[in-house]
């Protein structure tokens, strides 16, 4: 007996260590292993055999056995990580290959601008406002203290629906169409288009967008709007940037002025896109004119307020250097898709 | 404006380098640079009508550099014989001349100028003439005063009548063109004829020419409105035109008349007549404003001492009584209230000096505005989804129009417009996309996948027309990053654009249904009910555009989108027992659409059907599963093969389909 659990002990050994895969592997399992293989007989027949021998051959048929289960275990790991390494080694991809999916749109590179802009109001505590572009020449330019015939009517060179309808020509009407509604206090941002009468160049589109902006409560000062467009310029255009306010005119404003930023290019030293000045001209802005409020019932001596103005288009084309306004409503795609 | 160092040096004293001026005045509000030949160009804004001469930038330069203007004092050796002799002067319209100055000048030699003269004229950019007019040029560069010389003898009957023009009066002016004139233009004018358009430009019939003996000359204060509808009519600018339309100066009338009658003796060797003619509706006084140092400050949020106030205004030539200030002529036009003697403090102190603080509000707003937060939601969400957002001209033309086959007739019609391609407001926004599409395949783009949101405008019986919030989006070849991935737009594919983007505002039960448009190709369109249309773009209107491959396009009214997305959505609680799923596969009758097989499949299957999807589709064999639920227990296979036979049934008797079992 002892001699035939040696022998099958060296079968299954055998049949174990050359199984090639997993399925010979269970055969050996089934043919050496299982409840009805013919070791495991062996231990069954334990009873034949005399109280003196039966310890001792149980106890070789029980170590054989560890031994043989042992193999198994230790064959089917390394099978199966061979295995697994086969299949790993069989469904290897290139990938470098393009990624599947759709590609992505993008935002127009003017809304991007324009909302960045508004965010930075908005978080000030501003509101958003809007008016028609379609507008009355009233809101236009007599109730923003630009009577008819003056000359800085022309500096508008608009273009007309009738007599009286015009296209806006900058987006300072829904100031005053905000303050007939309302009373103060009022801090809004209105964004939106207007239109000019003017030939397109790489700098002038007939058709461009515009950020109006505008405070009203009591003890609103010059300072204030100091504050309020240098904390906007540096979160436009970075914090260690230099901005000045340069006296300037606007009928609608008084004392007004022109906001210019250090030049992006050249830090201020003096550049072609400066016109060798070290500053850029970003926008325009000043105290609410008395006449304003007049024009919209409020009391002149009880409130003040300031306002201003932008161009999104320029402010784009001078933070991503954008050379050509035409670019923005041409659409094309190599253009889009840069940002 | 140019003004030449030298020339500015005459007049005013001053240390600083022409660099530092020019940075001086710019941050006074006269952007200044400084140009080869020491010469400063000044960019004038349109409320400093002083500012149109030499001596106005030499006043500013002294107030900023704390010097003086210098005097001039003109010396005129007047004879015996009176110019009223020579020349009569009647004034018509009072309103659009309120002064007409004259003086005669006899014995005049015309000649060319001395040369220093024509430097300095050369040196703003002035041709040299003669000398009697290079003098008026000259005085009108220093002082700001348009003036104009007349030949005496070509003076009809020695008088000159200021008067509006007859309708359709025609006069040739010096710059050789013939104008015609309206009742509404004020004209200079003889007994017979109109001899000079008034503050604009003279007429070839009574100019000064060579053989000129005795000069007239005319020095006046035309009102601003007419001198600027004139010259704005005529389209006919000059030196004198831009000056006069932005207010002269009622002292600088009389000064320059002197300053020229003095200098055309001098220079051409004539004797001046003694009296100047001066007819005058009234005469001018400076106004007297109060300025109150308290609300200086409290306005600028600064702490500028009265007297340093004080000090500014008196530099800038203004007259100062305690705290009365009265406002000298030159500065009439734009200086008439508190509140411009504030600017003038302001600017003058320093604009750099103020410190900056912030607005001490309550910030009534509630900070976004839900309408267009919900814009910049729906550009996100069409960007997510692979458009990419274009912005298109809201100015169209005619011919944009007629290529998407709308008529031009039926939109709003600007009346001044620069080109006739933009001369018409677009009243859909697809046809700008389908020009985008275009302009991008016509530059070897194959996949362009765009939208746009934004306004069409619409006439209407309103004083003003409707403006609308409108999406538009629309697309030709493969949505993919890609090129293996062959799949080319079509209706379905930007139909899931859609509906994700109903999904993301949360916005349930849009149906799409059969519907005819001139822009959709029949049968392969719909319309999305209560916002607008989609499709493939019809095959005629493609022609137009020369598409050869399937264009896709939507456009959608936002507001009504607005309003459906505008409700709150609220939260579901989640399942607690399990669903169960049937299938049911049949063969679709012609004329059964998807649609009706899902509603009726809702409809006989109760409450229990939490969802029925389309999971295989061949032709006109359709897969729908059908998933089952009670929210408040578990269901039975039973119950559910009981229902869902019933489901199958009405399948089979409603729609005459033919199950595959």
């Amino acid at each position: 007996m002892e001699d035939r659990i040696k022998q099958i002990e060296n079968e299954a050994l055998e049949a174990i260590n050359s199984a090639a895969s997993i399925a010979q592997l269970e055969e050996a399992r089934v043919k050496y292993l299982s409840r009805n293989s013919e070791f495991m007989q062996l231990l069954k027949s334990l009873g034949t055999l005399s109280p003196e021998e039966r310890p001792r051959i149980g106890a070789l048929i029980n170590s054989t056995k560890q031994q043989l289960e042992e193999a198994f275990l230790a064959r089917r790991a390394s099978l199966s990580q061979s295995e697994q390494q086969k299949k790993i080694e069989s469904s290897r991809i290139d990938v470098t290959l393009p990624g599947k999916g759709i590609k992505r749109g993008r935002l127009h590179p003017l809304t991007r601008t324009m909302e960045e802009a508004k965010a930075i109001f908005l978080r000030l505590g501003y509101e958003v406002a809007e008016g028609p572009e379609i507008e009355l020449d009233y809101y236009n330019f007599d109730g923003l203290n630009i009577p008819p015939h003056h000359p800085s009517r022309d500096a508008f060179s608009t273009l007309f629906v009738t007599d009286k309808v015009l296209l806006r020509t900058h987006t300072s009407p829904v100031q005053i169409r905000v303050m007939e509604k309302r009373k103060p206090p009022l801090a809004i941002v209105a964004p939106g288009r207007v239109y000019r009468r003017d030939t397109p160049d790489a700098s002038h589109s007939p058709v461009f967008q515009q950020l109006e902006g505008f405070l009203v409560d009591k003890n609103v000062t010059f300072g204030d709007l100091k504050g309020t467009l240098t904390e906007f310029t540096r979160q436009m255009f970075g914090r260690d940037r230099n901005v000045r306010f340069r006296p300037s005119f606007f009928p609608f404003t008084e004392p007004s002025a022109e906001v210019d930023v250090q030049c992006i290019l050249c830090n201020g030293k003096g550049c072609r896109l400066c016109k060798n000045t070290g500053w850029l001209e970003i926008l325009g802005c000043g105290m609410i004119d008395p006449n304003v409020f007049k024009a919209v019932g409020y009391d002149p001596e009880k409130y003040t307020g300031f306002a201003f103005g932008m161009g999104i288009e320029r402010i784009d084309m001078l933070k991503y250097g954008v050379d050509n306004i035409r670019l923005y409503y041409e659409n094309d795609l190599r253009f889009l898709e840069q940002f | 404006m140019k003004v030449p160092i030298e020339w500015l040096k005459e007049m005013v004293k001053f240390k600083q380098p022409p660099g530092q001026l020019a940075a001086m005045l710019t941050m006074a509000g006269l952007e200044t640079v400084v140009e080869p030949g020491n010469i400063l160009e000044v960019d004038i804004i349109p409320n400093r009508s002083d500012c149109w001469s030499v001596r106005g930038i030499a006043r500013e330069v002294a107030a900023l550099t704390k010097s003086k203007v210098k005097t001039q004092k003109s010396k005129i050796k007047g004879g015996s014989k009176k110019a009223a002799k020579v020349i009569r002067v009647e004034v018509k319209d009072k309103d659009l001349c309120p002064r007409y100055m004259a003086r005669v000048v006899e014995g005049v030699t015309i000649g060319p100028s001395p040369d220093w003269l024509k430097e300095r004229l050369e040196n703003v950019g002035i041709r040299s003439i003669n000398n009697v007019v290079d003098i008026t040029n000259y005085l009108l560069m220093e002082l700001g005063q348009p003036m104009h010389a007349f030949d005496a003898r070509l003076i009809k009957d020695n008088t000159i009548i200021v008067r509006r023009a007859k309708a359709g009066e025609k006069i040739k002016a010096l710059d050789e063109n013939e104008y015609e004139l309206g009742k509404d233009m004020l004209v200079i004018a003889d007994a017979e004829k109109a001899i000079a358009i008034a503050g604009v430009m003279g007429a070839a019939n009574s100019e000064v020419r060579s053989d000129t003996r005795t000069v007239v000359l005319e020095s006046a204060f035309f009102d601003r409105v007419s001198v600027h509808k004139t010259s704005k009519f005529l389209k006919l600018r000059s030196e004198s035109s831009v000056r006069f339309e932005r207010g002269v100066d009622w002292v600088a009338v009389e000064e320059a008349l002197d300053r020229a009658a003095a200098m055309i003796a001098e220079l051409g060797g004539g004797r001046v007549l003694a009296g100047k003619i001066d007819k005058r509706a009234g005469n001018r006084k400076p106004k007297v404003v109060t300025l109150r140092p308290q609300r200086v400050n409290q306005l600028l949020g600064a702490d500028i001492p009265k007297a340093e106030m004080m000090s500014i205004l008196r530099r800038l030539g203004f007259g100062v009584s305690g705290s009365r200030v009265s406002i000298p002529l030159f500065r009439a036009t734009d200086i008439y209230r508190e509140i411009d003697l504030i600017e003038e403090i302001a600017r003058v102190h320093g604009y750099h000096k103020i410190a900056a603080a912030m607005p001490n509000t309550s910030f009534p707003g509630k900070g976004v505005d839900e309408e267009d937060l919900f814009h910049q939601r729906v550009k996100e969400i069409m960007a997510g989804c692979g458009l990419t957002e274009a912005q298109t001209d809201s100015m169209v033309g005619p011919k944009d129009l007629e290529l998407a086959g709308l008529d031009p007739d039926k939109t709003l019609r600007i009346a001044n417009p620069l080109v006739v391609d933009q001369s018409c407001m677009r009243t859909m926004l697809s046809p700008g996309l389908f020009k985008v599409i275009q302009h991008n395949l016509n530059r070897q783009l194959e996949n362009v996948f765009i939208f746009e949101l934004g306004k069409t405008y619409h006439p209407s019986a309103n004083k003003l027309p409707d403006e609308k919030w409108v999406l538009a989006g629309a697309a030709v070849g493969s949505p993919f990053l890609s090129a293996l991935d062959k799949m080319q737009v079509d209706y379905s594919y930007l139909k899931g654009v859609l509906e994700n983007l109903l999904s993301a505002l949360g916005v349930k039960g849009v149906n799409f249904t059969d519907a005819g448009h001139h822009l959709l190709q029949p049968g392969r369109a719909a319309r999305v009910e209560g916002l607008g249309i989609i499709g493939e773009l019809h095959p005629g209107i493609a022609r137009n555009y020369g598409f050869d491959r399937p264009v896709c396009f939507f456009e959608i009214d936002l507001s009504a989108l607005f309003k459906k997305a505008a409700a709150r959505q609220r939260y579901a609680p989640l399942p607690k027992f399990p669903s169960i799923s049937r299938d049911v596969a049949l063969f679709a009758p012609k004329g059964v659409t998807h649609r009706m097989v899902t509603d009726l499949i809702r409809q006989t299957g109760g409450k229990l059907v939490e969802d029925v999807y389309l999971f295989d589709r061949y032709k006109d064999s359709l897969a729908y599963r059908v998933i089952y639920r009670d929210p408040a227990r578990t269901l039975t296979d039973q119950e559910v093969n009981a229902r869902h036979e019933t489901v199958v049934k009405a399948l089979e008797t409603k729609l005459n389909a033919r199950i595959r079992r």
